[in-house]
């Protein structure tokens, strides 16, 4: 279809940030509930969830390992939860619907009426979030085009990052760089990403990375961190 | 007669709608109403002050339109819509209907949908009103009426084009043998219009928003148009030209604007100042003939409900005719001899004020008190322009699941008339029926549901 305006470009980047969000929040949430499990763990668990709160800056406190688990998968209020991802991932996709297509936005959908429908942190059922939330991806591909799917990529990328960034987990950041710089290739967009800062001081690259949408188009930058919707 | 049975465990025993008969299995009952929310197929309302978007009830047996009453309606249809064309055009340009008194003059500068911007305005090709929803209802004994012109935002084609998408898909094996019109080409249909009026280059969808009511619409038609769905912040007017801008700041010109929101919000310069919804600039665009609008502005005034009842009188002016669809009896309280019918028989009327739409300012005489009625007579007599009356039309009950029950509900039809080359309509439209029994309320925006309309061509 071509061109996208700012405002489109703006929700696709968001989307992506925000499902991917979910993706990987879901992964690091159940390794700090994983540590916990079996007998004698119970000091190991209670101190994975005090490491993933901390590394997301989070400052509340849990009376159980079984709250941390509701608050963080299924609280529609509390940024940072699943479902409070996946439901600005649905927002912002509703806005884009004539662009994801109905057979891409149905997965976003059905993510979402799946979490909300969930009383209680059940890891099976989560799991069918995550796959509605990764077919989402494999239809993006399928049906949208080439540029909206590749800001839509970029806002993934940089929240993948991101997260990686605050787990202090860099081996992956060399890989998912060199993809991000293909997104740049795609768009044909003149941006070569600074290795000097994304090897260097976390803070320092996660800004760096942030401040790359919009900015890359010359149509300035937005300083709303949690995005348009 | 054919009978359309989907198999599995049937609910209930098969229900006559028209020539067909349908037999449907409760499994394929739950797999529908999965799809709808599946695909989000929703009709927004406002509740208690908030808004609510839910999936909009869909009653799976279809209206059934044989072809030879179809072949009436439509040509009626046609001649309707030729007419108020017409009457756009004149009323915008030279008045003669008023001059020659077929219409008195207040009936038209009273309108709130007279648009005096529009005075003079020609729009490309001289087409006004390009998509037309004309709502009929049938009465019992078989005759079709038409209820109401909708020539500004006609919504709703979308839910009977997409259900009928979804049920092909549930059930494949229907289509074949049945002689039921493909319905498919709406989006085709729409596009033709546009590029008919296209004043070089982009065709774009201009929504309100996400919480408009048929929001899901603005992007299924977009999306099976494959135009860019914008709001009004994508858009912008430099030296009257529309421009739509995309995220490099490349501007690209803008041909034709199929617009969902209302006149008055289209631009702030030359409407409401305080809208923000619209496209500061585009009114005189438009008027320069940069761009088309779809509908065009001012339409307003030809589907106000006082003009309404002049409908068939413009058919014979400007078309040498005798309308081919009857209007329901109608009655206006301006003209001395129907406001002592009408203030005579409002107990059995239904009362229309003609500022309202979407089912809101109807009241049924029957169903007010004493007090009520003799509120709604002192303020006929008052304002008596505000007003129309309308004898009840007692219209066809349509079958409707609910849950495993099948009752039956009041129904109308939204046909749509497309004006692009030529005059067409769509074989099929939107059939819209009342959640509850016995009531005549069918709108959407009331918490109707809807029914996909079969056109037989044999």
């Amino acid at each position: 279809m071509g061109a996208i305006s700012l405002n489109k470009a703006d929700n696709l980047y968001w989307l992506g940030r925000y499902a991917e969000r979910a993706l990987v929040l879901s992964d690091y949430l159940y390794r700090a509930y994983d540590r916990g499990i079996g007998p004698g763990n119970e000091d190991e668990g209670q101190s994975a969830v005090s490491e993933f709160c901390q590394r997301l800056g989070i400052q509340t406190k849990f009376a159980s390992r079984a709250d941390f688990l509701r608050h963080f998968f299924l609280e529609q209020e509390t940024p940072y939860s699943m479902a409070w991802s996946v439901k600005k991932a649905y927002e912002n996709g509703f806005v884009l619907r004539d662009l994801l297509t109905n057979e891409v936005f149905a997965y976003l959908r059905m993510g979402m009426n799946t979490i909300e429908s969930l009383r209680n942190p059940d890891f099976f059922e989560i799991k069918d979030v995550i796959d509605y939330l990764y077919a989402f991806w494999g239809s993006l591909d399928e049906w949208v085009p080439a540029d909206g799917a590749s800001i839509a990529r970029w806002g993934r990328l940089s929240e993948r990052m991101e997260i990686l960034y605050r787990f202090a987990e860099r081996e992956r950041i060399k890989d998912l760089g060199d993809k991000l710089q293909r997104v740049f290739f795609i768009l044909d967009l003149p941006v070569q990403l600074d290795w000097e800062i994304l090897n260097g001081d976390a803070i320092a690259a996660v800004t760096y990375l942030n401040g790359l949408f919009p900015a890359a188009y010359g149509t300035g930058g937005r300083d709303d961190e949690q995005g348009p919707l | 007669m054919s009978m359309i049975e989907i198999r599995r465990k049937p609910v209930g025993r098969s229900i006559r709608e028209g020539a067909l008969e349908f037999s449907i299995g409760q499994e394929e009952l739950e797999r529908i109403s999965t799809s709808f929310d599946r695909y989000a197929i929703t009709f927004g309302l406002y509740k208690n002050q908030s808004f609510q978007d839910r999936v909009f009830p869909f009653g799976v047996i279809p209206r059934v339109i044989g072809r030879w009453e179809f072949d009436t309606i439509e040509k009626g249809l046609e001649q309707r819509v030729a007419a108020l064309n017409c009457f756009l055009a004149d009323i915008y340009g030279k008045r003669q209907i008023l001059k020659d008194k077929v219409i008195p003059e207040d009936f038209v500068y009273a309108s709130a949908g007279f648009m005096p911007e529009c005075d003079g305005v020609v729009p490309p090709k001289g087409i006004f009103s390009h998509i037309s929803g004309i709502d009929l209802v049938q009465a019992k004994e078989g005759a079709w009426y038409v209820l109401e012109d909708n020539l500004r935002v006609p919504s709703g084609a979308s839910y009977p084009l997409i259900a009928r998408k979804l049920v092909r898909g549930l059930s494949p094996e229907l289509f074949g043998p049945l002689p039921v019109a493909d319905s498919r080409d709406y989006p085709r249909m729409l596009l033709d219009v546009m590029e008919n009026v296209n004043q070089g280059g982009l065709n774009i969808l201009l929504s309100p928003g996400r919480y408009n009511s048929a929001f899901f619409e603005h992007a299924y038609l977009a999306e099976q148009m494959n135009i860019r769905l914008a709001f009004g912040s994508d858009l912008t007017v430099e030296d009257d030209f529309v421009y739509y801008r995309d995220v490099s700041g490349k501007l690209l010109r803008v041909g034709a604007i199929y617009r969902r929101l209302s006149d008055e919000f289209l631009d702030p310069l030359e409407f409401d100042a305080e809208s923000l919804i619209g496209v500061p600039g585009l009114f005189r665009a438009y008027k320069k003939g940069n761009v088309a609008i779809i509908n065009a502005p001012g339409n307003g005034v030809a589907d106000d409900k006082g003009i309404y009842y002049f409908v068939p009188d413009m058919i014979r002016y400007y078309l040498g005719q005798t309308a081919i669809l009857k209007n329901a009896p109608t009655y206006l309280p301006l003209v001395e001899k129907d406001k002592k019918y009408v203030i005579e028989h409002l107990r059995s009327l239904v009362v229309k004020d003609v500022s309202e739409a979407g089912g809101y300012g109807v009241v049924f005489g029957d169903r007010l008190s004493k007090a009520k009625l003799d509120e709604l007579k002192s303020a006929i007599l008052r304002e008596p322009r505000r007003f129309i009356a309308q004898e009840v039309v007692d219209f066809r009950d349509l079958p409707v699941f609910r849950g495993r029950r099948v009752v039956r509900r009041k129904a109308d039809f939204r046909a749509y008339v497309l004006y692009g080359q030529e005059i067409k309509v769509w074989k099929s439209g939107l059939t819209r029926y009342a959640m509850d029994h016995g009531s005549m309320v069918v709108n959407s925006s009331q918490g109707g549901g809807f029914k996909d309309t079969w056109v037989l061509y044999r």
